[in-house]
């Protein structure tokens, strides 16, 4: 089978993985003294986007799409009929390094159907690790999940190598567990999560009173969880979430909008759409809780156990709450200003910095980024609320309800204004100071013969 | 008056430098490619030597990161920055730090917008540069951004390709960074002789494209959102086609 084939298969069986970050870790690469190629940016970055809307940053492919277990839910269970390839290592590292190489790619995410044994199959990944790493020296980005039921000692082997280790979740309760995914025990995947959570730590503690210690997963841990192919509600999904943010350390938890491959009697039917809004507003509530000190409990509780589909879970966490805005823009604390609807937190950062400062108007506002549309009900300024008078709950809640913004955000990736990555640090930039290079003035320089340097 | 510089940084780092000196009397800064004006002009000469000094008195005087918001924002091209930049600067003097945050003022605003235009291009060309194979050994990325980034982008390429010789064009203004193992990257004029487009037989694209194609999901389909972070003016240079997948709605 030629690789062109192989891609194929096995680039489509891995698109319905979420995550696509490639950040978390920040690596130069080292140079000549170095050897090897490559290097990792602290803030992510995209390659590409395809017609999805998604940002490509890995190469994300699976090692192999045959499979031992029969998960209902995924396209490569054995027991579907589908076509099947494998990569060796020596094609993989060909690949990566290629695109890399071209600027394609950050690094490569590699997963993996189940051959033989959790254990074989992991012992395939690290034997692709190990080429890339140590054969060719190679510092870009490496995400590799973990297969369920693996040994801890291979699941130290590939966190040594790679940046970004995960395990993912699928389903957030064990009863949609054992239903769908009959092969996985719930241990396969809870015991990798708590291993790698422990080797972080110790890896950390370590490093407090040692120079040198090798690394484990340095850009954390993630997971992925499947919405919509089982009866379970955005309560369990979030509170899941939660636990595995706070208990855990995960740096990410991705949702994935459940997209029916195959037909099963316990999966929605084939003709159901994926519930990309639910996926959406899940996306809004994480961000709310990584980002904005919300707990699970205020934005999903027994009684509402679904978030709201009409409007954004913060905005509906204010029209709840009322009696607490609104807020004035000149005393009120980071984390007040975080819970009002329409202001992010670049926006937040920015007005703190500017009230120090100097006094703030209206008009200011929105050149600090706040969305004043939105903000309007919720805020003071200079002692008047921004809108014209207080209209009734609901018709605020008309007024804010973002039918557009399941079409114009992707849903894995949210908009700018709500991304938490601080400025980033760029190269420094004065041109004849810091910079190695001999930057600035367009000199004339002769160019004659450098178009062919070898 | 206004003092008139060459457009270079280092004419308008002089021509802030003589502001600076002279005080109120300078109301703004013009370049010698403006057009023409019955306002009173006085010509500045450009210092080779100013940009070390400047950089550091404004440093120390006004902000630590006030010299890079400049150099971003003159980066940016954006139209009739100077005297805003000038203000800006008058403004860090006299606050005894960088005015960045106060975004109230007119002239803090239009200049901190330019930087993070600027910074926001760079970060988008760091992902979609691509480099295709011109030779055994070369290989060779064009762009035409708005704002010149190539500045910018140096750094980043030279440590991570590091032993693979480059160049990338920027086919808008004109200019190239140039960079070979065990030497630093430059920044060099890009004469017309050099800006013909590259004929690439590189067997890595044909499965680049593909990969792309395959990785979409038909059923999430989502031109809007590709198009917002991916510009169709910015799909010249792509290796891969955007926006070619099937459409499951057009069947
Ligand atoms: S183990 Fe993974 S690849 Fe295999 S069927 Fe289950 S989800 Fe699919």
């Amino acid at each position: 089978m030629d690789l062109m084939t192989k891609l194929s298969i096995l680039g489509e069986a891995a698109r319905y993985d979420a995550s696509c970050a490639s950040s978390g870790t920040e690596r130069r690469s080292g140079g000549p003294a170095g050897g090897g190629i490559g290097s990792t940016a602290a803030a992510g970055i995209c390659h590409s986007w395809t017609d999805d809307g998604r940002c490509i940053s890995l190469l994300k492919v699976l090692l192999t799409n045959h499979c031992e277990y029969d998960c209902a839910y995924c396209m490569n269970r054995r027991s579907n009929d589908t076509p099947r390839a494998a990569f060796t290592p020596e094609e993989l590292a060909m690949l990566t390094i290629g695109f890399y190489r071209r600027n394609y790619i950050e690094g490569l995410f590699l997963s993996s159907g189940v051959v033989r044994t959790p254990d074989h199959t992991m012992d395939l990944m690290v034997r692709t690790l190990r080429l890339l790493r140590e054969t060719h020296g190679f510092q870009g980005y490496i995400h590799v999940k973990v297969i369920p039921g693996a040994s801890s000692e291979s699941v130290e082997a590939l966190g040594r190598l790679a940046d970004r280790v995960s395990v993912n979740v699928e389903l957030p309760s064990q009863g949609s567990l054992r239903v769908l995914a009959p092969d996985k025990p719930v241990e396969g995947i809870s015991r990798p999560i708590r291993y790698i959570r422990d080797r972080r730590e110790e890896t950390r503690d370590a490093l407090r009173v040692l120079r040198s210690v090798p690394r484990f997963a340095p850009a954390g841990q993630s997971t992925q969880m499947i919405v919509g192919a089982s009866p379970d509600r955005d309560l369990q999904v979030l509170r899941l979430a939660q636990g595995l943010y706070r208990q855990y350390r995960l740096k990410r938890v991705y949702y994935s909008a459940y997209i029916p491959v195959v037909s099963h009697p316990n999966l929605p039917a084939l003709s159901t759409a994926p519930p990309l809004l639910r996926e959406h507003r899940l996306y809004q509530a994480d961000f709310l809780m990584r980002f904005y000190s919300f707990d699970a409990r205020e934005l999903v509780d027994p009684r509402q156990p679904d978030l709201p589909v009409d409007v954004d879970p913060k905005c509906d966490w204010a029209l709840r709450h009322l009696d607490e805005f609104p807020v004035a823009v000149e005393r009120a604390d980071r984390e007040t200003l975080l819970r009002v609807p329409g202001i992010g937190t670049i926006s937040v950062r920015r007005i703190l910095e500017a009230r120090r400062l100097g006094p703030i108007r209206p008009e200011d506002l929105a050149k600090m980024g706040v969305v004043v549309r939105r903000a309007r009900f919720f805020l003071t300024c200079g002692g008047r609320l921004l809108a014209d008078r207080l209209p009734d709950p609901e018709a605020i809640r008309r007024t804010l309800a973002d039918v557009r913004g399941r079409d114009l955000l992707s849903p894995w990736q949210m908009r700018l204004e709500d991304l938490p990555i601080p400025e980033p640090a760029w190269p420094s930039a004065w041109p004849g100071g810091g910079g190695r290079g001999e930057a600035l003035a367009v000199a004339d320089v002769p160019v004659q013969g450098v178009f062919r340097c070898t | 008056m206004y003092l008139m510089h060459d457009g270079s940084f280092e004419g308008l780092m002089t021509a802030i430098a003589v502001a600076l000196r002279e005080g109120d009397r300078v109301e703004g800064l013009l370049r010698a490619d403006d057009p023409p004006t019955l306002l009173p002009v006085e010509p500045v000469r450009t210092r080779p030597d100013i940009l070390d000094r400047m950089g550091d008195y404004l440093a120390r005087r006004a902000g630590p990161e006030t010299p890079e918001v400049l150099y971003h924002a003159y980066l940016s091209l954006w139209p009739d920055l100077d005297t805003p930049m000038l203000r800006y600067v008058r403004l860090g003097l006299s606050m005894g730090r960088d005015p960045g945050p106060l975004r109230q003022n007119p002239d803090v605003l239009r200049v901190k917008q330019a930087q993070r235009k600027l910074l926001g291009e760079m970060h988008l060309f760091l992902g979609i540069l691509r480099f295709r194979q011109a030779g055994p050994s070369l290989f060779v990325a064009d762009c035409e951004p708005d704002g010149r980034i190539l500045p910018l982008l140096g750094d980043h390429f030279a440590d991570r390709l590091w032993d693979q010789p480059f160049v990338i064009r920027d086919l808008r203004h004109g200019e190239a960074v140039l960079y070979r193992p065990g030497a630093d990257w430059r920044l060099v004029a890009l004469p017309d002789e050099k800006r013909a487009p590259l004929e690439s037989a590189d067997p890595m694209e044909a499965l680049w494209r593909r990969y792309f194609e395959v990785l979409a999901i038909p059923e999430r389909r989502n031109p809007l959102v590709q198009r917002t972070h991916l510009p169709k003016k910015r799909w010249r240079h792509l290796v891969e086609r955007p926006g070619a997948g099937p459409d499951p709605n057009q069947q």
